[in-house]
């Protein structure tokens, strides 16, 4: 990298020296082109020169221009209508000069990315969420990462910060449906992409479609709302080269905290001393847990310390090009990332890595290159690459994890002390975290995404003005591999005992094994066409008429044999195509209708009734058009009421392991052997009469900005209605003799909420300017219909619930003695329960409680509420940017191993918070103080192995995962200096970046956006970077 | 560029300072927690308490007082029985805290003492021994014959008359019948074959339990040698002894571990020389008596530094001298009796396989009424200390209601477990005296 960097500056020097040597006396000839960022000839430049009024010219037809016998150091100014005028200082004579004015844009042209193409802001009646490509800049961990609290609409949650796996699970309004997909769709510069593979500093533009009228052009794939990213492209003018380097220290910012040896033992004893059994550990046990005298066979063990780093680092490059002229433009970037997993590795044990490194390289190139006049080519490449590194044991890394909320600090020490590793679990035949790390071997994740896009669009004002066509062509190639090397590289041993000399007693447990290799690979292969006409006309000064009839194919064909429900299934192609159709009319920028119509097909019906047609209508007024509401409302400079209908098709179907099932209507015969010898036997019973499901959208928002553009408010409401879900038919009776429920359109759901943003701007002084934002996002939603059969109780049914409700007993707190018992219903779960255990409401009245009392609680562990407010201060080259994030209305529970105490006997870490006596319930019999009885206490009385009573979901372990964050904070100093522009750098830019810095919540144990129960989760990340952005 | 580079070499060396102070932190945490204390000699070592009160050996014994030290090896542990003191083994300490591991003692309540450097320190307290005694089944099922390798459970032995105890409960057992050497780990819960072909005999270990001989028992006396380093694959070191024409049962090293004695049938005594084969030297060709039997077992007494052997047919013990010049008798000699007595009144049944524990006490097979004894070194009393007179059985349990099927090879670990081949019984036992 620093390599490339020297060599690019050498070659600055260099050019300079030739442009001083050029350096003439007396006067000189300036000869070039005038375009614009497009490349296009602008003719009827002025042209003048500063210190002479007489001389100047205007540019030819062909935006050519000659100015001869100028003085030298003279300077030349370039001024156009619609134009940022521009000036030249020149000092040599010049031929064939490259001249690029900008385009003046104002609020009232600033256009908007919507559906298949752009339109004007100002225009645009569909709900549309843009964010300032800017604020993609700072260094999160992807694209992702980015978006939850940032765009309004958006509610995007974080499970996990390992590197390669630490993007955000997003949804465009919350969960609208609960079939198939409820994913938006992403677009990369139109055709279907990952987001995650984008480098930030490649994005162009970045817009949110919300509503059915900014979707409906998608057809079927659009349903959940749609993602739409197009990326930089050339501009005329000479080579720019930007640089950006992110130096990042990340470390966990929250772990479960676990207890060590000594209160571990204590805790044990009191767990089975409280329900009348013999304590684990014996008085000498527990003093050699405290003394630290026999590391060997009473540790006490961090494995933590062990395994995790403190620190490690993230660092990112991008190095980009772009520049071009009237025939052709350019646009080059390339960037690498480099994120260090937290793990400490032992070096010693192994010459590989094993830590869960993750890089990624990014290519890309946008060549446009105008063929004719009116005929333009545009192609792009891109490709990411990405590595992935992590130990060989299990599928992923989550075992990295959990056996750390397992294994506990008493089970054994990393090494006996004649230096055996140690093994632990019953039998002693688990692996440490250490050993699983260290020992297992290693595997590398290549994945390789290529995607070439070629499009060619004409102008056809020969047939008629504003009328033009577009062709797109996309070929995208996947490939992964997985080289596994796994091994078990040291055996392990639990020891017994020791022997009368003291030396240690050890049995193998885990035989080492040699290495064994193991790979698997993986292509998919997509196709996208894509054809459309477009037409855009204003009549009269006040009639905007555009039309555009769009046509795509896609076909995505994979290797999987996985993929879909059954394997034959991935030989065939799966495709998507449609047609679809827009118009829109605006009378003087005031009245804005908008019609959209998809026609899309689907191979999941029968052949002739693939098709289904989903329109959309939209509307808007901007009374502020109007000369009245100018003259007599000046406090609004702007204000739009917009509203939509539409619908949305979606056909996919998965089955319960999740895989797309296809063909649905489609009934298969198998032939089988029984009694009666070999018959032939339904194994699939095809649907006929499926439809589409639909999505049925309505939106209503308004833009304003009032005094003097300062405030900014944009706020949608907005109703999705889901039909026709899909789910498998259950309520058939056995008499039928179906083979397989078979999929029906069956379930409903409705969804609704509001989402919005207000930004304020002022410009305090001279030098200082502060910007407020904030945006929410609030969804809700509601099962109408689920196909569900075994009720017993109303509450028991999917149906009047929102999606994903977590369900459970109601607890009415603990047990307070054993009359408090003998006067509540009977708890079944499990016989002995005592005081200190939990007890339930009896939902049903039934006297006793059992599985029949679940009742749907409160949230899900999706948050309904999304915000994000930022502030930014810019004070001459200086700016500060705080951004805080939150949810709320969003709740789990927590349990399981490393939470619930004992669960598993000797296996399974005790939080550290259970060793403080105010948060577990005690007997007096035990403890010999009755405050210890605390009814109030977050954990109930102990058990020593399962508990099925209190280690079960209920009201009393629910965590309210709300929280507020401080996502983001930064100071940035913009550099622009002669000195700088001597060596050809027209700025830089230093930045310090705090990311995560600080969560208030109610969890407190990990980070509750990862909605662990256990906190066994690779942690969210905080991240200290150091940034740097040099533009040349 | 070059400034950002400086400016990282600057974050990167500020962070570092950073860490290196926070580290320092809490290194100096560290040290002023732990207060080393080293022992102090002008200042009373004192014992004020130990846990737990009673427990048998290798119990997990913990002594608190003052002034320990942390010097292992200045610190001593002394339980005291009716005879004499037992050292305790030491396994940690700080200067308030020693935990040791109880030794063998005789039961009852005996007293504890801790010695540090010159001074020491006791307490009225006092530790209630107890004995665990069990007879348990290591490998084979009791009078199945069988050559079957695997598990402990599914392993079948054939007749052991040689048995090496290598600690950890690993063994190696010579079979006869099947001539086979195999090698038992019960911690891998698994019984092998090492070598075919070879009718070998009660092997010698050397102390370190690393290296093991054993003789061929028919002439030519083959002699082989197995090394741990080798994972006990055998390794011929002499194709015959010249100068013993009898039978041989057993060979055993004396403390220079540099020579390999026996005694053969014919009451040859004398010894081999591990590192030059050749070199034989009969010591004393006419060592005991001869008695009518083939079996004759040979055991190495570091304590009494001197040798003891059977003779099965004679009922009785000899002891020999190193040089094999002074041949005593040394128990029994008493006809055919079981008779528990001081050694000299006491009577054997056809003694056979012997050995000798950590104290330096006798253990004796009486091969044809299945029983252990034990001939104690400083009373020298002869007791039975497992199995049922005249029973010819598998039963486990406590060691006075076991019993055996011809028990003939015996041999003790350095932790003092017994472990017992039978002949046509066709099991490995283990008795744990403790």
């Amino acid at each position: 990298m620093k390599k490339i960097l020297y060599l690019i500056l050498t070659y600055l020097f260099a050019s300079l020296n030739v442009a001083l040597y050029a350096q003439d006396t007396g006067k000189i000839t300036i000869a070039g082109t005038v375009m614009d960022e497009g490349g296009r000839e602008l003719p009827g430049v002025s042209i003048s020169v500063k210190s002479n009024s007489k001389q100047g010219t205007t540019s030819d037809l062909d935006g050519r221009f000659r100015l001869q016998n100028v003085d030298i150091n003279s300077v030349i100014n370039f001024t156009f209508i619609g134009y940022e005028s521009y000036s030249l200082t020149v000092s040599a004579s010049k031929e064939k000069i490259k001249i690029v004015l900008k385009e003046k844009v104002g609020d009232f042209d600033e256009v908007q990315v919507v559906s298949l193409g752009k339109q004007r802001k100002i225009t645009t009646t569909g709900a549309i969420s843009t964010i300032n490509v800017k604020e993609l800049q700072v260094p999160a961990t992807s694209l992702s990462n980015m978006l939850g609290g940032r765009v309004p609409g958006i509610v995007a949650v974080t499970r996990s910060g390992e590197p390669g796996s630490d993007f955000s699970e997003f949804w465009v309004r919350g969960i609208s449906t609960f079939g198939a997909s409820s994913s938006a769709l992403i677009l990369v510069d139109g055709v279907e992409g990952n987001m995650n593979n984008i480098d930030p500093s490649d994005i162009e533009s970045f817009s949110v479609l919300k509503d059915a009228s900014a979707t409906a052009v998608y057809g079927v794939r659009g349903a959940n709302g749609v993602v739409v990213i197009t990326t930089k492209r050339g501009k005329a003018g000479s080579l720019k080269l930007n640089f950006k380097v992110n130096s990042t220290l990340t470390h966990s910012a929250r772990m479960p905290e676990y207890a060590d040896a000594y209160d571990y033992a204590q805790l044990a004893n009191e767990a089975r001393t409280v329900r009348g059994l013999n304590p684990v550990y014996t008085p000498v046990e527990l003093e050699l847990f405290k003394t630290g005298l026999d590391p060997d066979l009473y540790p006490n063990t961090n494995w933590r310390e062990l395994i995790l780093k403190d620190y490690s680092r993230y660092d990112q490059y991008n190095l980009n090009i772009s520049g071009g002229g009237t025939s052709a433009r350019y646009y080059m970037s390339l960037g690498y990332l480099n994120k260090e997993g937290i793990f400490n590795q032992d070096k010693s044990a192994n010459k590989y890595d094993v830590n869960t490194n993750y890089k990624k390289y990014n290519f890309r190139a946008n060549v446009d290159v105008d063929l004719t006049k009116t005929t333009k080519l545009a192609l792009n490449l891109d490709d990411a690459i990405s590595l992935q590194n992590s130990p060989a044991f299990g599928t992923d890394n989550r075992f990295l994890w959990s056996v750390q909320s397992i294994v506990t600090p008493v089970n054994i020490p990393l090494r006996y002390s004649n230096g055996q590793l140690a093994a632990f679990g019953s039998g002693g035949t688990s692996l440490s975290p250490y050993a699983l790390l260290n020992y297992t071997g290693f595997k590398k994740t290549n994945d390789n995404t290529v995607n070439a896009k070629l499009s060619l669009e004409q102008d056809l004002k020969f047939l008629t003005p504003g009328l033009t066509a577009r062709g797109l062509f996309s070929w995208t190639y996947y490939g992964t591999n997985t080289a596994t090397h796994g091994k078990i590289g040291e055996a392990a041993y639990v020891a017994t005992g020791r022997a009368n000399d003291g030396t240690l007693i050890t049995n193998r447990t885990i035989l080492s094994s040699d290495a064994g290799y193991l790979q698997s690979s993986l292509i998919t292969r997509q196709m996208y066409m894509e054809s459309q006409i477009n037409y855009s006309r204003l009549f009269n000064g006040a009639h905007n008429v555009t039309g555009l009839v769009h046509v795509y194919r896609q076909e995505d064909i994979t290797s999987d044999v996985n993929a879909y429900e059954s394997a034959y299934m991935s030989i065939i192609p799966l495709r998507y195509q449609a047609i679809s159709g827009r118009a829109t009319y605006s009378y003087k920028d005031t009245y804005l209708l908008e019609a959209n119509v998809g026609y899309s097909g689907s191979e999941n019906f029968r052949p002739g009734e693939q098709y289904g047609l989903f329109p959309a209508l939209s509307a808007g007024w901007i009374p502020t058009q109007y000369d009245w509401v100018k003259k007599n409302m000046p406090f609004i400079d702007y204000f739009k009421i917009r509203g939509s209908w539409g619908k949305v098709g979606n056909a996919k179907i998965t089955n319960n392991d999740g895989k797309l099932v296809r063909f649905p209507y489609q009934t298969i015969l198998t032939a089988s052997g029984n009694d009666w010898g070999t018959t032939i036997a339904e194994t699939k019973v095809g649907t006929s009469g499926l439809k589409w499901q639909t999505s049925t959208k309505y939106d209503v928002g308004i833009d304003v900005k009032f005094f003097r553009n300062k405030f900014d408010l944009t706020v949608d409401g907005f109703l999705t209605k889901a039909d026709d879900i899909y789910q498998q038919r259950l309520t058939i009776p056995d008499e039928v003799g179906a083979a397989q429920a078979p999929y029906l359109n069956v379930g409903s759901m409705k969804s609704w909420g509001a989402d919005g943003n207000l930004t304020y701007f002022e410009t305090l002084g001279k030098d200082v300017t502060l910007t407020l934002k904030g945006n929410f996002t609030f969804s809700r939603n509601k099962v109408t219909h689920w196909e569900q059969t075994g009720i017993s109780y109303p509450y028991q049914s999917f149906t009047d619930v929102p999606f994903g409700v977590q369900r459970g007993l109601i607890a009415l707190g603990l047990f307070k003695d054993d009359a408090d018992i003998a006067n509540s219903p009977i708890q079944t779960f499990m016989t002995g329960y005592r005081p200190g255990d939990i007890k339930y409401r009896d939902i049903n009245g039934d006297g006793v409680v059992n599985t029949d009392d679940i009742v749907p609680l409160d949230y899900s562990n999706v948050p309904r509420v999304i915000y994000g407010f930022a502030t930014a201060v810019s004070w001459k080259k200086w700016s500060f940017n705080v951004f805080f994030t939150g949810q709320s209305q969003v709740s789990y529970f927590l349990g399981g191993s490393g939470y619930y105490p004992f669960q598993a006997g000797a296996n399974g870490n005790i939080l550290n918070i259970l060793a403080n006596q105010s948060n577990r319930w005690t007997p007096v019999s035990y403890s010999g103080d009755s405050g210890t009885e605390n009814p109030n206490a977050r954990f109930p009385r102990l058990t020593y192995g399962e508990n099925a009573n209190n280690n079960r979901s209920s009201t009393f372990w629910s965590a309210d995962a709300s929280f507020l964050r401080l996502k983001n904070a930064e100071i940035s100093y913009r550099w622009e200096s002669d000195l700088l522009k001597r060596y050809g750098v027209s700025s830089a830019t230093f930045s310090v970046v705090g990311d995560n810095l600080a969560v208030w919540d109610k969890v407190k144990l990990w980070d509750p956006e990862q909605a662990s129960s256990n906190g066994a989760v690779y942690p969210l990340q905080r991240m200290y970077t150091l940034q740097m952005f040099v533009s040349f | 560029m070059n400034n950002y580079f400086k400016m990282t070499r600057t974050y990167i060396r500020y962070a570092l300072l950073l860490f290196v102070i926070i580290l320092s932190i809490f290194a100096c945490k560290r040290e002023t927690m732990e207060t080393v204390s080293t022992y102090d000699p002008n200042s009373p070592v004192q014992v004020a308490t130990f846990m737990p009160d009673s427990g048998g050996i290798r119990t997990k014994f913990i002594i608190k007082g003052s002034n320990f030290g942390t010097d292992k090896s200045l610190v001593k542990v002394y339980f005291t029985d009716n005879e004499k003191d037992r050292q305790a083994t030491i396994v940690g300490l700080d200067n308030e805290t020693i935990y040791c591991l109880v030794p063998k003692q005789a039961s009852g309540m005996n007293t504890v003492k801790v010695a540090v450097g010159t001074g020491s320190g006791t307490i009225t307290k006092t530790f209630l021994y107890i004995v665990a005694e069990s007879v348990s089944n290591i490998v084979g099922v009791s009078g199945a014959a069988g050559s079957i390798n695997g598990s402990l459970a599914d392993g079948r032995i054939q007749r052991t008359f040689g048995l090496a105890a290598l600690n950890n409960d690993e063994l190696i057992s010579f079979e006869t019948l099947s001539n086979a050497v195999r090698y038992i780990s019960v911690a891998d819960n698994k019984i092998s074959t090492l070598q075919t072909g070879f009718d070998g005999t009660q092997p010698a270990l050397n102390a370190a339990k690393t290296k093991m001989y054993s003789i061929g028992r028919a002439v030519p006396h083959k002699v082989f040698a197995y090394d741990k380093n080798s994972l006990w694959q055998p390794q011929i070191i002499a194709a015959q002894i010249p100068g013993s024409t009898g039978i041989i049962f057993a060979t055993a090293l004396d403390n220079t571990e540099e020579w390999l004695y026996f005694r053969d049938k014919n009451g040859v005594f004398g010894r081999l020389e591990i590192a030059k084969p050749t070199n034989v030297q009969i010591l004393n060709p006419t060592c005991g008596n001869v008695g009518n039997t083939d079996y004759s077992f040979l055991t190495y007494s570091k304590q009494d530094d001197c040798f003891f052997f059977t003779v099965q047919s004679l009922n009785g013990v000899y002891k020999v001298s190193k040089d094999g010049k002074t041949v005593e008798e040394y128990a029994g000699f008493n006809g055919l009796g079981r008779l528990d007595a001081p050694r000299r009144e006491a009577s054997f049944n056809s003694p056979a396989g012997i050995s000798i524990d950590s104290e330096g006490n006798l253990y004796v097979l009486d091969s044809n009424t299945n029983l252990v004894r034990k001939i104690n070194r400083t009373s020298g009393y002869v007791s039975t200390i497992a199995g049922t007179a005249g029973v010819f059985g598998g039963a486990n349990g406590p060691p006075l209601q076991s019993s055996f099927n011809y028990p003939y090879s015996i041999n003790i670990d350095n932790s003092d477990n017994i472990f017992i081949g039978e002949s046509w019984g066709c099991t490995i036992r283990k008795l744990a005296i403790e």
